[in-house]
């Protein structure tokens, strides 16, 4: 019994030292590598935890006075291509030659609504990370009428609502939609459980990032190389134009007038985003689309008109807003919306303009 | 409710503590417990497991009046009925037609609202059992509602088994208030957790992989890929299975219960009779007791008795699955026990013989591999297919490669041997490991394992092949 109760003992001493030092024991470019991993996030969003954790990491290692965070979707994620063709390191490789000592992390994600980004800015206020300088970037579909699909909360909706009840509240009809809501008492009670647990227990907590990180290592002395999205220009993809024929990417161009006041989900969330960045530095820029390729969706004059409603609801907004369409070469698109890395670099260096007069060094 | 999933360990954690702090109210916290585990796969089918199991309780006390036969029939009608009709309706119904060529136009819009209640196919023979027993007058009948549904639902066993007799588990039941948390129940309920953990999540979802890879382009399979395919899923199958059914042991050591071993090294079997005594024990001594006893066993000569066991064994497979392959499984499992009951009446030999023995393990394994086709193929056309190349070994297109793939197929038979070696010489090596490994290293070994297996988890989390049985 007395070696039973030191073997305890130990593997108590074991357990708090994994669950304290874990977060520093892990290489963080196994969670963050200038951009969260999507892989780890899409199928389980509470490993966004990890992310923020190693982002806070990084700024108090690094003892950055200045960064700046780029907040959007699949476009702030530079899809398709690698992280080393994505905005962040873009932007941080420009700072480095520049002597400049401000970071720029990357926590976009695809598929993120503006509703995300506005829980992602609460929870980095959680984790002590500056909102004080953020780009954010809107595409043209987040203003198309909801029906009942996207979730105006597409990934982080149990976050929000832990952080932020009301507004939770106020969108969670939309959020729910068509989807099936756990009717199960019991499976419902264990859920709540365990989703507290991938929070704040570090094993779990990390557990998918040590897991793709073990399995990239290991491809890596095989010399397997990882399967990357395909990069190429969209004019060597023979069939995006049948692929945007389909109803689900159709809309997403939909020249149906936006309607620009709060019952717009996306205009009730961008109002919350830049009420909480009031007196910081945001910039906000809609992504630019395809004229080439979406020719006969954007040349109707109700696509038109909601560009120029979009571009009047900023007007007046105390954020610095750039609208990217037509001021993009098409030969830079990688499909619709999406650009190549070439594409991305350009684009970095018309943010860098912005951001280079903000106060920062 | 999966045993590797967080929901199964906080049960097993809060109902483990609260078993032991407060030790009057052990079969109410059990009968939660298990009411929770299973309502947890739905509410209804708690509910209908529930109405079957009180249906049962009340027939069996009334088998020692003199109308034991009307609720006898009754007892046993609810609970096979309950099976059938869940399980069976489909299978029927399509066979109907397929044969018959009678459609029922509501056929489809029926099916499409029946799902398999999990664990049905195990509480229901749990259930016959209990029954048969009490009219057998082997055991009494329970006389507490709440002793009984401990006894069927026991939230370690109820979805995969072992399959527990009331003569065995009802007592244990009984007597919950005498169990004391000894240091021997605790580390042998961790030690079988830990090994059907690592069964389960190291092994069995490793390979389930591979052997969905070839057993999804059977057409396009050689000889030597559908052998490799098929021993896969030999090694999955008993990875899985043989986990659930260890860490239900340990669940059961935890709380002072005693659940059978339901493997003890299947593939080190010689013959089909010593198969069957170490792969899923307790259905097999099952449908021995219960099947093929009752037919006649071996009392009514020789051919009959050959009859029976191929009878035993199809129930055995269609038990398993609504479909021809399982049937067919079972059929093929029934021809090599009654073969191997003519072979040793006519060839006499020294069972002594190292060498036979070997050889006869060698040759028995290949044949278990070559069911298992049965088993996991989507069809019998497909499984014949497989089987075909296996036999005639007509289209080999030999590479390196697969001295890769038959080395690891070598490596997993090895790893199984290890398992025989650990068991048979559990007490020695546990001995050891306390004397000469350190408290500390011992302890950071528990916790290499605790993190290997949380690192190995799938986010999705894979199901036990059993529980759709």
């Amino acid at each position: 019994m007395a070696q039973f109760k030191k073997v305890m003992i130990y593997f108590v001493i074991y357990a708090l030292f994994l669950q304290l030092g874990l977060a520093y024991m892990i290489p963080t470019k196994a969670v963050y590598n200038e951009r969260l991993s999507y892989d780890a996030v899409k199928d389980r969003p509470t490993n966004i935890e990890a992310v923020f954790e190693q982002v806070k990491k990084i700024i108090d290692e690094e003892k950055l006075k200045d960064y700046v965070v780029i907040l959007g979707d699949s476009v702030g994620y530079s899809n398709p291509g690698p992280a080393e063709s994505s905005f962040a390191y873009f932007l941080n490789g420009k700072a480095q030659k520049q002597s400049k000592h401000f970071r720029v992390f990357n926590l976009s994600m695809p598929a993120m609504q503006t509703g995300d980004i506005y829980t992602v800015l609460l929870k980095m206020k959680e984790y002590g990370i500056s909102s004080d300088h953020v780009i954010i970037n809107i595409v043209y579909a987040g203003f198309v009428r909801r029906n009942p699909d996207p979730p105006s909360v597409f990934w982080l909706k149990d976050q929000l609502k832990e952080i932020d009840e009301k507004t939770y509240n106020h969108v969670e009809k939309q959020l729910l939609g068509n989807k099936k809501v756990e009717e199960n008492f019991i499976k419902k009670k264990f859920g709540k459980a365990k989703e507290y647990m991938y929070e704040n227990v570090a094993i779990f907590k990390y557990k998918d990032y040590i897991q793709a990180y073990a399995i990239e290592r290991f491809n890596k002395v095989r010399g397997k190389l990882l399967c990357r999205e395909d990069i190429k220009p969209w004019f060597q993809k023979s069939f995006l134009k049948d692929l945007l024929k389909q109803p689900m990417y159709q809309r997403d161009f939909s020249d149906e007038s936006f309607i620009m006041d709060e019952t717009n989900l996306q205009i009730y969330f961008l109002d919350k985003i830049i009420a909480l960045q009031k007196d910081k530095d945001t910039l906000v820029f809609l992504a630019a689309m395809n004229d080439e390729l979406l020719e006969k969706n954007v040349s109707k004059p109700g696509f038109q008109e909601n560009m120029n409603r979009i571009d009047l609801y900023f007007k007046d907004k105390p954020v610095e807003y750039i609208n990217f369409n037509k001021k993009v070469d098409y030969n830079l698109f990688s499909d619709h919306v999406h650009l190549t890395p070439k594409g991305y670099q350009i684009l970095s260096e018309k943010l860098w303009d912005v951001l280079i007069k903000w106060d920062i060094d | 409710m999966l045993f590797h999933t967080f929901e199964f360990f906080v049960l097993l954690f809060v109902t483990f503590f609260s078993f032991y702090i407060f030790p009057k109210k052990r079969i109410y916290i059990l009968a939660l417990a298990n009411i929770i585990f299973y309502g947890a796969s739905g509410t209804r089918y708690l509910l209908l497991f529930l109405i079957v199991s009180l249906i049962t309780y009340l027939c069996s006390l009334k088998l020692e009046t003199c109308y034991w036969k009307i609720f006898y029939l009754i007892g046993i009608l609810v609970v096979i009925s309950n099976l059938l009709f869940f399980k069976y309706t489909g299978f029927v119904l399509n066979n109907l037609e397929k044969f018959m060529r009678i459609h029922f136009p509501w056929q489809d819009s029926l099916l499409s609202k029946i799902l398999l209640p999990v664990g049905i196919s195990f509480y229901t023979f749990q259930l016959i059992a209990y029954l048969v027993d009490v009219k057998r007058k082997e055991i009494k009948p329970c006389d507490s509602f709440i002793n009984f549904w401990v006894f069927i639902s026991f939230f370690g066993q109820l979805i995969a088994g072992p399959i527990m007799r009331g003569k065995e588990f009802l007592p244990q039941i009984e007597n919950l208030q005498d169990n004391k948390l000894t240091l021997r129940n605790f580390k042998y309920g961790f030690y079988y957790i830990i090994m059907g953990l690592t069964k389960k999540i190291i092994f069995a979802d490793f390979l389930a992989s591979k052997a969905d890879f070839y057993f999804n382009q059977v057409g396009n399979l050689n000889s030597l890929d559908a052998w490799f395919a098929s021993y896969l899923f030999a090694f999955q199958i008993y990875f899985d299975f043989s986990a659930y059914s260890e860490i239900a042991v340990g669940v059961g050591y935890l709380f002072g219960l005693y659940l059978n071993i339901n493997f003890k090294s299947p593939y080190i079997s010689a013959s089909p009779s010593e198969f069957w005594k170490r792969w899923h024990i307790t259905l097999s001594s099952w449908i021995k007791d219960y099947i093929y006893i009752p037919l006649g066993g071996a009392k009514k000569g020789t051919l009959l008795q050959y009859m029976f066991l191929i009878i035993a064994m199809a129930i055995s497979g269609l038990w398993h699955g609504a479909a021809w392959t399982f049937i067919m499984w079972g059929i093929y499992h029934g021809l090599l026990s009654a073969f191997h009951k003519i072979y040793r009446k006519w060839i006499k030999l020294e069972r002594k013989n190292s060498f036979y023995k070997i050889l006869s393990i060698f040759i028995f394994f290949n044949l278990t591999t070559i069911g298992w086709v049965f088993f996991r193929a989507k069809s019998i056309h497909e499984a014949v297919f497989m089987i075909k190349k296996m036999i005639t070994l007509c289209d080999i297109s030999f590479s390196h490669v697969y001295f890769v793939y038959f080395g690891f197929i070598a490596l997993l038979y090895g790893i199984h041997i290890l398992e025989y070696f650990i068991r048979n010489n559990e007490i020695t090596l546990k001995l050891f490991w306390e004397k000469h490994v350190p408290t500390g290293i011992r302890a950071a070994a528990y916790m290499a394992i605790l993190i290997i297996l949380i690192l190995l988890t799938k986010t999705e989390e894979s199901s036990f092949i059993y529980f759709q049985f």
